[in-house]
């Protein structure tokens, strides 16, 4: 096997995204990039541009270590929180397969509750 | 600020880079002992206890096992490969979500079995048919499957029985298998094997029983655990944060 395969986690919210590059068992990460490592502004961590810098980034540090092939698992905040993803993490995605790594599987791994606690907000929901 | 930290990070993890070296996993003999990956690690103790995920696609070449995902962990590892045993398979989220739709009843149970050869495992069938089903019904199907689990589990040994949980024939396969049995009480389209668990392994693990069921080219023996690679004395220690 001379072509290496990694998994890309993408761990998107509505406030920033997390992408952790690690080998295929997942206990060795190769890189990792963040939304707010690549814009200034807090608003714009989650934002598709910041997605397509950091997975610029990603994909620059998996070539320099050798790995030309991605599994990609995907996950929102899950759990009491929404439960699809963010904003940014198509805009990764689609970076990365732009920089020339080839995209394995793409899977949803975001936490479902088989029920859960209660989520935040009161009764009576957020009143703004 | 934040350039300058990305920088030093990478200069740290260069250095560590280097030290690592790339081991081959090696499937189990169940699965031909073919590789299905590769890892990454500085010492080869390290790699005890990884797991790995694979679709059965990958493994047969069956495009229409992809929503099926097995997985391994490593148990055992020589200087230059990792070998892995089976832990269980998982289906894909999205798969389940594909077959649940409403005005359809999903059924679902969760067995233990123990084998012959003294595996304990977990099996969690699930069925789905195409029209709501009465609660007593969906009772009967239920203690149905229970059964065939049973029966099933406690005559056939561990590598049998993870052949037919996987396997696509139609004569061999446990969900058909499942079908035909839960059908004399209700039409069930299609039972999935959800999931499948190994709770716990005999104490020494039968491996003269798995290679003469496998179909294995020539048995290797296995490799013998490596007591502590040699530390060089000049390499700092490398502990992963």
């Amino acid at each position: 096997m001379s072509e290496k395969w990694g998994i890309c986690h993408i761990y998107a919210s509505y406030n920033n995204i997390l992408i952790t590059l690690t080998d295929l068992t997942g206990a060795e990460t190769i890189a990792k990039c963040t939304g707010g490592m690549v814009v200034k502004a807090a608003k714009d961590e989650s934002s598709p541009y910041a997605a397509m810098r950091s997975g610029e980034f990603i994909a620059d540090k998996a070539r320099e270590k050798g790995i030309s092939n991605i599994h990609i698992k995907v996950r929102a905040p899950g759990g009491n929180g929404p439960i699809s993803p963010g904003p940014g993490a198509q805009g990764v995605i689609r970076s990365l397969s732009r920089a020339g790594i080839r995209i394995g599987r793409i899977e949803d791994v975001t936490p479902i509750p088989h029920d859960g606690t209660k989520p935040k907000g009161g009764k009576r929901g957020r009143r703004v | 600020m934040a350039k300058k930290q990305i920088s030093k990070e990478a200069k740290k993890l260069k250095d560590k880079w280097k030290s690592k070296q790339w081991y081959p996993i090696v499937a189990p003999v169940m699965f031909n002992r073919v590789q299905i990956g590769e890892t990454l690690s500085d010492d080869p103790a390290k790699l005890k206890g990884r797991t790995i995920e694979v679709t059965l696609q990958d493994l047969t070449g069956d495009f229409k096992l992809m929503h099926v995902k097995l997985k391994f962990q490593v148990s055992d590892f020589s200087t230059s490969e990792a070998f892995t045993r089976y832990i269980g398979h998982d289906l894909t989220s999205d798969y389940i979500r594909r077959q649940t739709r409403r005005k359809r009843t999903k059924m679902e149970g969760v067995f233990d079995v123990t084998t012959k050869d003294g595996y304990r495992v977990r099996l969690k069938p699930m069925a789905i048919s195409d029209k709501r089903i009465q609660s007593s019904v969906q009772y009967l199907i239920r203690n149905r499957m229970m059964d065939v689990v049973n029966q099933i589990g406690s005559t056939s040994t561990f590598p049998e029985l993870v052949s037919t949980v996987l396997t696509s024939e139609r004569e061999k396969s446990l969900s058909y298998k499942f079908v035909d049995e839960c059908r004399k009480i209700y039409p069930i389209k299609r039972v999935d094997i959800r999931r499948m668990d190994v709770l716990s392994y005999p104490e020494v693990e039968a491996t003269d029983l798995i290679s003469s069921i496998a179909p294995v080219p020539p048995p290797e023996p296995e490799a013998p655990v490596e007591p502590e690679p040699p530390i060089e004395e000049g390499a700092p220690a490398t502990e992963t944060a």
